[in-house]
């Protein structure tokens, strides 16, 4: 199976997991975005009545370094949301379509603080610091807008199984050494994650930049108390 | 005659094995990726081009007076028919005119890649 084929099937697998388990997830609201991933359900009593709470799915805790060697966490998202995906440098297929994508988000939120980019690098061997750097430079981003981060491999795949849901680790048969999703992660200032999109595809990525709106909005009309 | 046909069939490869990087309009990708469109790093030497396309290219070469430094991988699974036509496609678009490139030239250009 070629490259690309893998890629779509696993972003058709992907999706299609979606659709089975965010049907009864979303909150009540039509015009809001989805929770995606596995959620628990945890059965409290009050007043004498059994409730069920839902507890989201929620990005775990990480520990990062980005192209200025800043520590990134969960805390350098607070009151943030941020959009995800997984690359790495010397990726020949699909990357520099996603980075192209990837550059118009940027742009959309570029004066917007409450939003943040984060890339992760699957090749953290060969995509040191320093060529995180380079290449965020000659992308010509800011660093404190879109973080290109780095760290233990194995931290970074599980990042991206566990967390983001995606695929993201080595493989000899692929172009590149590698295997890893085209999606684009949207994830909330709770740290759950609320869409994932094709970061290959321009109308796919204008859904997200449409969402990020949407998920924008909501907060400030909850600080507004509307 | 064959110039029209390289045309299309040029383009069809290109989207195909280039536009990923390239971009549809052949302006690259900010300083990390050179464009094609006006490149004079591509318009200089055909045959260079013509070897870069089929065996990639490794380090720092300077377009339009600009420094890239991003490997471009190989294509050798591409035929010299199909390269001939790619080649006449990125010669003839965006504003480039340095007209059809054939099979033959392509064959010969290849036997003296370094």
């Amino acid at each position: 199976m070629s490259p690309k084929t893998l890629f779509y099937l696993s972003i058709l697998l992907i999706n299609s997991t979606f659709v089975a388990c965010s049907i009864d997830s979303g909150k009540t609201e039509s015009s809001s975005l989805p929770y995606l991933g596995r959620h628990n359900y945890v059965e409290k009593t009050i007043n004498d009545q059994s409730v069920v709470d839902t507890i989201y799915h929620q990005v775990s805790d990480f520990r990062f370094v980005d192209q200025d060697s800043s520590v990134i966490t969960p805390s350098t998202f607070d009151d943030k949301i941020y959009v995800a995906d997984f690359f790495f440098t010397s990726c020949p297929t699909i990357c520099p379509v996603m980075k192209t994508q990837m550059l118009r988000v940027y742009e959309a939120f570029k004066e917007e603080d409450e939003v943040v980019l984060l890339s992760h690098t699957i090749d953290p061997q060969h995509d040191t610091v320093a060529l995180l750097h380079d290449y965020a430079e000659r992308l010509g981003v800011s660093s404190d807008k879109w973080h290109f981060v780095t760290g233990e491999k194995e931290k970074i795949y599980e990042m991206g199984l566990n967390s983001y849901m995606v695929t993201a680790m080595e493989d000899d048969e692929e172009p590149g050494g590698f295997i890893h999703s085209g999606a684009f992660i949207l994830v909330d200032k709770e740290g759950h994650v609320r869409g994932m999109y094709d970061g290959t595809k321009e109308e796919k990525v204008d859904i997200l930049i449409k969402d990020m709106e949407k998920l924008l909005n909501e907060y400030r009309n909850k600080d507004r108390g509307v | 005659m064959h110039f029209k046909q390289y045309m299309v069939y040029g383009q069809q490869l290109y989207t195909q094995h280039c536009s990923n990087c390239h971009q549809n309009d052949g302006s690259g990708l900010e300083m990390l990726i050179p464009p094609l469109a006006s490149s004079d790093y591509m318009l200089e030497d055909v045959g260079r081009t013509v070897c870069l396309i089929k065996f990639g290219l490794e380090g720092n070469i300077v377009v339009n007076g600009d420094s890239y430094n991003h490997n471009m991988p190989a294509n050798t699974e591409l035929t010299d028919l199909e390269i001939a036509q790619i080649t006449t496609y990125i010669l003839n678009s965006w504003d480039n005119q340095k007209g059809y490139v054939s099979v033959k030239e392509v064959t010969e250009h290849l036997k003296s890649c370094e």
